[in-house]
């Protein structure tokens, strides 16, 4: 889940990241906390345990309102300043630390529902009056100081909880540990914590109207970096097309022209000439065929994804077990989706070669309605760092610019799990 | 030797006829498209095709097809398929549907003439062209193989070998006299513990063989 953490703290900064926010990945990607209250069994022991963690977050929250009503006597201090007019510069600040709390809160409920809350703020950035003006305006402010009134309240349940232990103790105790029935008291803590955080869940939602501007932001920034990275893309062709194939037909034609003034007086020199010139024109098709690799890989024309994949797999060196789910023949994506893919998993697999210390991999090529899913997992020593020059950034890059989603998970000791969802019409 | 083209370039359809052509050689059909290449496989049953990879209407690996289905019709009917870029899969799927008369080169080597239509005859005579750019990817991509322990000498006898050449023309390339080159020969079947085979293009196939299928590390 180290993205997830990537993301949240992400979240709480001015930086709009909104990747996997609202989507919610359910497999292999690390441990998803169950919902504790809606798990099986019925034992005396597991409602101890259950009770006693359920109790523990009720805990952590009500040491978070604690620190909430300390914060609020400031947040207070603050608002009457703004009125005289001084403290009008903290606002942002303040905004800006609310933020975080809400951040912080919207984890700890996470922790406990294992249902992401997805948050949406507008980025506090620009001259002083822009950053008040955002603060003041942004619906997320309001909601945040909503749920703050409200958490001012119910923050306490802890206090609801704890007279419940001696109680659930004694009367469960005889009841379940005696009688062997289904303990009956200890259970109502882990309900009032499931309280708690669906009375937080709703609280810390934003609207869907701050939902959906986030979601303009958010497009309207993939695209912008989709459209420099094309422009950047296209540079690159031009340059190596310039440098490459098209210096290599100048000389080439260079080569030719000096071998037919040698062809009379100098037979030998001009046969020499045009073993050059063909030595060159072998080098401009070389180039020109990287370049054509690099734009789009001619197998995927060829044979598809599944196919290309395929290929991809039986030239990488390892044993890669490649499966596709309706991705049937006669199926195929639109050509930037399938381009992606092919190098996401081009990159994937050379990492596993790389770094992962172990020879086998496994990809999976899954169709759904509303996109393409990919997977690629090793069981080699993982630790995959972004930071590390991995090619993952790189492969980010390519999926947000179509408006996907990746997501890496590579606890140190394995194994590696990068997903990535492309979104397209099938 | 009786020809068939099928290439869907006009530019390079006429460039090999005339190569084809001023080497003696007869083209007795051109097709176009990937649909015109098998019926004209079939009818004409030429001593070699010449084919390309990706044709009309769909461009995707329509001549590869065709020349593997060609070769199910009739079995060991040489083809030289051509292509503008190579992909070892394609390289293992043709020598997969058959065992002799198969080439795989690149569209460049068209003009080195005289080692396309070197390699041209040895697919015609049942022998094998492979282009060494995917000898180079058959060889390159194996980690922790018996291909590590071969001398820096012996893996260029053994690609120019995986490539379809004969101990006359190895010897000449690398310049040694054909002797050493048959020792060569004998220790890479050693260490990559192959049973040893007379020359011929038994011994390239069971080189590919062991390429192509060999447990990767």
């Amino acid at each position: 889940m180290r993205s997830t953490a990537a993301h949240m703290r992400l979240g709480f900064n001015d930086v709009y990241v909104h990747h996997g926010g609202v989507r919610h990945i359910s497999e292999g990607t690390g441990s998803t906390p169950t919902r504790s209250g809606t798990a099986g069994g019925t034992g005396l022991w597991t409602s101890v345990r259950r009770a006693a963690s359920a109790t523990a977050h009720l805990a952590v929250s009500a040491a978070m309102a604690f620190g909430m009503w300390i914060f609020v006597t400031v947040l207070e201090i603050t608002a009457i300043g703004v009125v005289t007019v001084v403290g009008i510069w903290l606002l942002p600040e303040t905004v800006l630390i609310i933020r975080r709390i809400a951040g912080a809160k919207r984890s700890l409920t996470t922790r406990w529902t294992g249902v992401r809350i997805p948050e949406a703020y507008r980025p506090i950035t620009g001259t002083m009056r822009q950053r008040i003006t955002t603060a003041v305006r942004d619906p997320g402010t309001l909601m945040d100081l909503r749920w703050m009134v409200a958490y001012w309240f119910y923050g306490a349940l802890l206090a609801l909880a704890l007279p419940l232990w001696p109680v659930g103790l004694v009367v469960d105790g005889v009841w379940g540990g005696l009688l062997r029935r289904t303990p009956v008291v200890l259970p109502l803590i882990v309900k009032i914590a499931d309280l708690e955080a669906d009375w937080s869940t709703a609280l810390l939602k934003p609207s869907p109207k701050a939902q959906l501007a986030a979601r303009v932001e958010e497009l309207a920034a993939t695209r912008a970096d989709a459209i420099s990275a094309h422009g950047a893309e296209l540079r690159r062709i031009e340059r190596d097309l310039h440098d490459g194939a098209q210096a290599n037909l100048v000389a080439l034609s260079m080569r030719i022209g000096l071998a037919k003034r040698a062809y009379d007086r100098d037979p030998e020199t001009a046969r020499k000439l045009l073993d050059e010139a063909q030595a060159q024109a072998e080098t401009a098709l070389t180039e020109l065929r990287q370049v054509v690799r690099g734009i789009h890989p001619p197998i995927l024309s060829d044979r598809g994804l599944v196919g290309a994949v395929r290929a991809l797999a039986a030239s990488s060196g390892l044993r890669v077990s490649v499966e596709d789910d309706g991705l049937e023949e006669g199926v195929r994506a639109p050509a930037a989706v399938e381009t992606a893919a092919y190098f996401v998993v081009a990159e994937a697999l050379t990492n596993v070669a790389k770094y992962s210390g172990v020879s086998r991999a496994e990809v999976r090529l899954v169709r759904f309605r509303r996109g393409l899913r990919i997977r690629v997992r090793d069981e080699g020593r993982g630790g995959a760092d972004e930071k590390g020059g991995s090619g993952l950034l790189g492969m980010r890059r390519r999926v947000a610019a179509l408006d996907g989603f990746m997501e890496v998970s590579s606890p140190v000791g394995g194994p590696t799990v990068i997903e990535a969802e492309l979104p397209c019409v099938w | 030797m009786r020809v068939v083209i099928a290439e869907d370039n006009v530019l390079l359809r006429e460039g090999l006829v005339l190569l084809l052509t001023s080497a003696g050689h007869e083209v007795v059909a051109v097709a176009g498209t990937g649909p015109e290449t098998l019926p004209a496989l079939l009818e004409h049953r030429p001593d070699a095709a010449v084919l390309d990879v990706r044709m009309p209407p769909n461009f995707r690996d329509e001549g590869l097809r065709a020349a593997l289905e060609a070769r199910k019709e009739i079995p060991g009917l040489p083809v030289l398929v051509l292509s503008q870029y190579v992909e070892e899969s394609y390289a293992t799927e043709l020598l997969g549907g058959g065992s002799s008369g198969v080439g795989y080169l690149l569209k460049d080597r068209v003009g080195r003439v005289d080692e396309f239509l070197d390699a041209l005859e040895r697919v015609a005579s049942g022998g094998t062209a492979l282009d060494p750019e995917v000898v180079t990817e058959l060889l390159t991509r194996r980690k922790d193989s018996p291909l590590d322990s071969l001398t820096p000498r012996e893996r260029e006898v053994l690609e120019l070998m995986a490539e379809g050449h004969d101990n006359a023309t190895i010897a000449k390339t690398l310049v040694v006299t054909e002797r050493s080159v048959h020792k060569h020969i004998g220790n890479v079947f050693l260490k990559l513990g192959l049973p040893p085979t007379d020359s011929g293009h038994r011994r390239v196939l069971a080189v590919l063989a062991h390429l192509t299928h060999a447990p990767r590390a």
